[in-house]
């Protein structure tokens, strides 16, 4: 077995008023690799909870086929969650009148941590999801983060091979949500195989190696974070503000365009944007800025939005 | 996975709420006869009211009476309705769900909470009406059977046992209502309240004389049958029937709800 995840032409209906019946997935085909960290990129009502879902084994497909380190979700169940951890988003689906430890020790068990085990691990794992001081207050007292943080510490208790997260970041204030990336980045690290799914794309761009991204039920794209990135067109936007005269219709490189240029008083900005990221091209920018003075030059890669707005645009 | 639900059932106020209540109206009573001294006539009125002014200790039985038709199928139906419900509500029944415990196993370990709930009430009504009954009716030696014999204190306590016993098992027609209910609603009050509707059908349904090819089919027909183990001899045939009604409501909604929970999405 090479792949944690295979999901194979798998469908799924749900039936809606009137008889009809609603195509949430259809023919959804791809893998998470050993090891390997995949974001599954869509809009709301795209279908990425739905196929968390059935990867769970919460819903059935209506066809095709998928599997979770080689168990089939329908027919082995228990293979499936014996090897599985899904943290579904939100922060519900706790007992709010017990401790945080008591509900890592009650999921624990569920999930087969033998009794010595869940000594040792619980409170390494409030540690790691900065719950410590937390641990023995009622659930109820726990702010959203919190709960969600402990909603992680549940989910990796039982040392999951393969980990489901739906929307992780969902809700939780930038500061939280970076805590949560940073829990989810160390996972990576220790060769946890992790099929993440969000609609934004800072998560997906912060955690992944590949991305694959949903579209009304179907898969539009799955490639590497690198060239998902260059979807949008371009590899790299530079922000240069400087003071002096540019003479761009002369001077401008062969594979750079102009963004924006704007004149504040002394002061110009100019944004441009780089088809590739190579030293030629910034070689060429750094003679065409010779005769100005700099003050400030910002470079950074091509943000999954821009990629996710190309690819949404393109939609029929 | 059973055992956790019985600590879970236990831990909860609700269970001990519930039970306090229970015992609530049976105390209230036994006050009001111990000061007046006025039983209701016999023949009207719960079984036993009368019979307990001359002996305190057939007061568990007038107890059990009290609470059996309203009382404890109320309590019965709001615990089993909101077992699997009370779940999805909160959201952890997807968590349960996908950990490696069969939904079988699962569904098995909600019943025997909810067995252990009804019998843990129906016992502490009895105590506590025993306690109440002694110290305010005060105890004879000998009571008197519904038949007009003596009972010794041996044969009604082993009576009361009984009674307990087929109260219970009355009860789990109700609780293999409310059961099924809340596997398929995602709401603790509506599957209550659902096997309720259906408990009062069947109530009402008793009373109307067109009803009386349905009436030994219903499921509180024979609920009031262990007044019958204090007749002399016991009287044993509504008690056997009323054993195998209760063992077919269970069966079937028991079975539905086992294959409606075992295929079901889990979509909240
Ligand atoms: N239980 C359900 N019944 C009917 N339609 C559903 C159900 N669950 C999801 N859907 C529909 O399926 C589509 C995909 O939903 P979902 O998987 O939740 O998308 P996402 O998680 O990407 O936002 C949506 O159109 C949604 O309305
Ligand atoms: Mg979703």
């Amino acid at each position: 077995m090479e792949h944690a995840v295979e999901v194979e032409a798998v469908g799924r209906t749900f039936p809606i008023s009137g008889g009809k019946q609603l195509q949430a997935l259809e023919d959804v085909s791809f893998v998470v690799g050993l090891g390997e960290v995949v974001g599954l990129l869509g809009v709301n009502g795209a279908g990425k909870t739905t196929l968390t879902k059935i990867l769970a084994t919460l819903l059935l497909p209506s066809s095709g086929a998928a599997r979770v380190m080689g168990y089939d979700v329908v027919a082995d169940t228990r293979g499936v969650r014996t090897s599985m951890s899904v943290i579904l988003g939100g922060d519900r689906g706790l007992y709010n009148r017990i401790s945080g430890r008591e509900n890592l020790a009650f999921f624990g068990m569920l999930a087969g941590v033998s009794r010595r085990d869940l000594r040792e691990r619980i409170p390494l794992m409030l540690d790691q999801v900065n719950l410590a001081d937390a641990a023995d207050r009622r659930v109820e007292t726990y702010s959203k983060g919190m709960r969600q943080r402990l909603h992680v510490a549940i989910g990796l208790l039982s040392r999951p091979q393969v980990l489901l997260l739906d929307e992780p970041t969902v809700g939780l204030d930038p500061l939280e949500a970076d805590r949560l990336r940073e829990t989810i980045h160390q996972l990576r690290r220790e060769g946890t195989s992790i099929l993440l799914t969000s609609h934004l794309l800072l998560d997906v761009e912060r955690l992944a190696d590949r991305v694959v991204m949903l579209d009304q039920g179907r898969v539009t794209a799955d490639l590497p974070l690198r060239k998902f990135a260059g979807l949008a067109g371009y590899a790299a936007v530079v922000t240069l503000t400087y003071r002096g005269a540019l003479d761009l219709a002369r001077s401008l490189p062969a594979g750079a365009a102009v963004d924006r240029h704007t004149h504040e008083g002394e002061l110009s900005t100019l944004v441009l944007k780089l088809r590739e990221w190579s030293g030629d091209l910034f070689g060429a920018l750094g003679r065409l800025v010779d005769d100005v003075q700099i003050q400030d030059i910002d470079v950074r890669p091509a943000r999954l939005e821009e990629a996710f707005a190309t690819l949404s645009a393109r939609r029929p | 996975m059973i055992r956790t639900e019985l600590v879970k059932t236990l831990r909860r106020p609700r269970t001990w709420v519930t039970i306090l209540l229970l015992n609530a109206l049976p105390t209230l009573v036994a006050v009001l006869l111990a000061l007046t001294d006025l039983g209701p006539r016999p023949g009207s009125g719960p079984a036993f009211l009368s019979a307990v002014l001359a002996d305190g200790t057939l007061f568990p039985l007038a107890a059990l009476a009290i609470i059996l038709p309203l009382f404890l199928p109320v309590a019965v139906a709001v615990v089993a309705g909101d077992s699997v419900a009370g779940e999805a509500q909160q959201g952890t029944l997807r968590y349960l769900l996908v950990r490696p415990v069969s939904r079988t196993r699962l569904l098995v370990a909600k019943l025997v909470a909810v067995i252990a709930f009804v019998l843990l009430a129906v016992v502490v009504v009895a105590a506590v009406a025993y306690v109440v009954g002694s110290v305010l009716l005060g105890d004879q030696a000998l009571a008197a059977s519904v038949s007009g014999t003596v009972l010794t204190p041996a044969q009604v306590a082993v009576r009361t046992l009984l009674a307990i016993g087929y109260i219970t098992l009355s009860m789990l027609g109700v609780a293999a209502i409310a059961l099924l209910l809340s596997t398929m609603t995602d709401s603790p009050l509506a599957a209550a309240l659902g096997a309720l509707a259906f408990l009062i059908a069947s109530s009402l349904l008793l009373t109307l004389d067109a009803a009386q090819t349905l009436q030994p089919y219903l499921p509180t027909r024979y609920w009031l049958a262990f007044v019958d183990l204090f007749r002399d001899p016991i009287f044993w045939r509504d008690i056997v029937r009323g054993i195998g009604l209760q063992a077919v409501y269970v069966v079937v909604f028991l079975g539905a709800a086992w294959a409606n929970f075992t295929t079901k999405d889990i979509t909240s």
